[in-house]
């Protein structure tokens, strides 16, 4: 699952933040995430993973790690 | 050549600054007029409720919650007035401070706080900077993140927030709740608050109905209490145009329609090239993302693609500082190219800044001078012979529709 993601955010040019990332580290700060993106990876993740996110899940502390999203998506499917 | 005016320098100086563009060159300049003022009687009128209801609650002690020198606000005028009803409804003056809501920008100097709020306030009361470091919980989380306002402000028995309306990217307008949270907040909230915006989960600009950004943090002031809330309508000088006062909610609601009425210009583009100045938000560059509020309001349509946005600010006081967003802060990123403005060429015409202070803040992809011959050489490559160009000399404060 990590794998997935991580592969779907990836961006040449952000290579260097890739390369240096934990799991945990927050994705908005390291500039992999922005509105855009997290729209996109919202519709990436119900799609691929067969969830539906709800409005008062968009929370930055579901989305803003690796392991924060992973963490999520477990949550959802039970 | 011709010639265009530009506001230049809230709080320092207020010029007209002039600028030539070639003759070909067809403008159409779009300002916005100081063309009403508020009355006496009208400021009376709200002061009048705000006295009823010091009668009624008769409070010992007070806080008043500004905003910084990075609004453009001048309250030196009716800061006074507000303290007298204060001190007439028996609250003394030692119990009354004044609370600069700076949310993680930088505290204001001696000096600033003379600008803000006049020398009458600043000699007779104390004003406090809000420290993220000096707060305590109010009793309520957002996610998992606990909501914490600066404890001067808790501690009041009478609270009271003074400020301007302007358009604000996810606000909808600045002021109201928006002026405890973040302004007044620590720094987890201060992050929790612009990490949701920037993670595009709510807000949005000139909007202030249906935008979940506000209605959060409106449900956080329920809890937190706020007992009097003055909006203040502002002209392009930063004088007062209007004001009302009442419930933190319904004030906010009347002053925004107003204040969307006033600044929302009509703009028939797309233009091959828009000049837009942050002013009066032009104190410092990490402000003057508010320039584009113009092409934010109108995203299609404005400017051509290939078009040149050309973003102008004083930068009186340099870089400036953000706590989350400039250089060392938890949000702090190195600057790369903006998706809003990927489709056109892009120079700023900024002063007070060198090569090392834009890049903070800014992408080295784009040009900057304090040079505006050089600028005009720099965009003349982009430029039809004779282009149409669009002048918003407030950006910061001017809808486009």
């Amino acid at each position: 699952m990590k794998e997935k993601i991580i592969e779907f955010l990836y961006d040449d040019s952000l290579k260097d933040e890739f390369n240096d990332l934990d799991h945990d580290d927050s994705l908005l700060e390291l500039g992999i995430i922005d509105s855009v993106k997290m729209m996109e990876m919202i519709s990436f993740l119900e799609e691929n993973f067969g969830i539906e996110v709800d409005d008062e899940e968009l929370m930055p502390e579901n989305f803003d790690s690796i392991n924060a999203i992973v963490a999520f998506i477990e949550s959802k499917k039970g | 050549m011709k010639t265009f005016t530009m506001p230049w320098g809230a709080w320092y100086g207020d010029k007209q600054r002039r600028f030539e563009l070639p003759d070909a060159w067809e403008i159409d300049y779009f300002g916005l007029d100081a063309d009403q003022k508020v009355s006496p009687q009208k400021v009376e009128t709200v002061l009048d409720g705000l006295s009823r209801d010091l009668t009624d609650k008769k409070p010992a002690s007070a806080v008043i919650v500004v905003d910084d020198l990075t609004r453009p606000v001048q309250l030196d005028g009716l800061l006074p007035q507000i303290v007298t009803r204060l001190e007439g409804a028996g609250v003394k003056r030692s119990a009354i401070k004044v609370l600069i809501g700076l949310g993680s920008h930088a505290p204001l100097s001696d000096g600033d706080l003379r600008k803000k709020l006049g020398n009458e306030i600043v000699d007779r009361l104390q004003c406090i900077n809000h420290d993220p470091g000096e707060t305590e919980p109010i009793g309520m989380e957002w996610g998992k993140t606990e909501i914490r306002l600066n404890r001067h402000y808790l501690a009041a028995e009478y609270k009271i927030v003074v400020s301007g309306l302007t358009p604000h990217s996810f606000a909808g307008f600045s002021g109201g709740a928006k002026m405890l949270v973040p302004g007044i907040a620590d720094m987890e909230t201060l992050a929790k608050t612009h990490k949701s915006v920037l993670m595009g989960f709510m807000g949005k600009l000139g909007t202030v109905e249906q935008n979940k950004f506000r209605d959060t943090i409106e449900s956080f002031v329920h809890k937190a209490g706020l007992d009097f809330f003055v909006g203040l309508v502002l002209n392009p000088d930063r004088s007062i145009r209007d004001l009302f006062g009442g419930h933190f909610v319904e004030a906010h609601r009347q002053a925004s329609l107003v204040a969307a009425a006033f600044c929302t210009v009509p703009a028939d583009g797309p233009y091959d090239v828009v000049i837009s100045s942050a002013y009066p938000k032009d104190t410092e560059l990490l402000q003057a993302e508010n320039a584009m509020i113009p092409l934010k309001s109108k995203k299609e349509g404005l400017i051509r693609e290939d078009g040149t946005l050309i973003l102008m600010s004083a930068c009186s006081q340099g870089v400036g500082h953000h706590g989350l967003f400039g250089a060392g802060g938890r949000l702090y990123r190195k600057a790369r190219p903006l998706r809003l403005l990927k489709p056109y060429n892009v120079a700023f015409f900024v002063e007070n800044v060198d090569g090392e202070g834009f890049s903070t803040v800014f992408s080295e992809d784009y040009f900057f001078t304090d040079q505006w011959i050089e600028l005009l050489n720099h965009i003349s490559v982009y430029l039809p012979p004779s282009p149409k160009v669009a002048i918003f000399p407030y950006g910061s404060m001017q809808l486009v529709k």
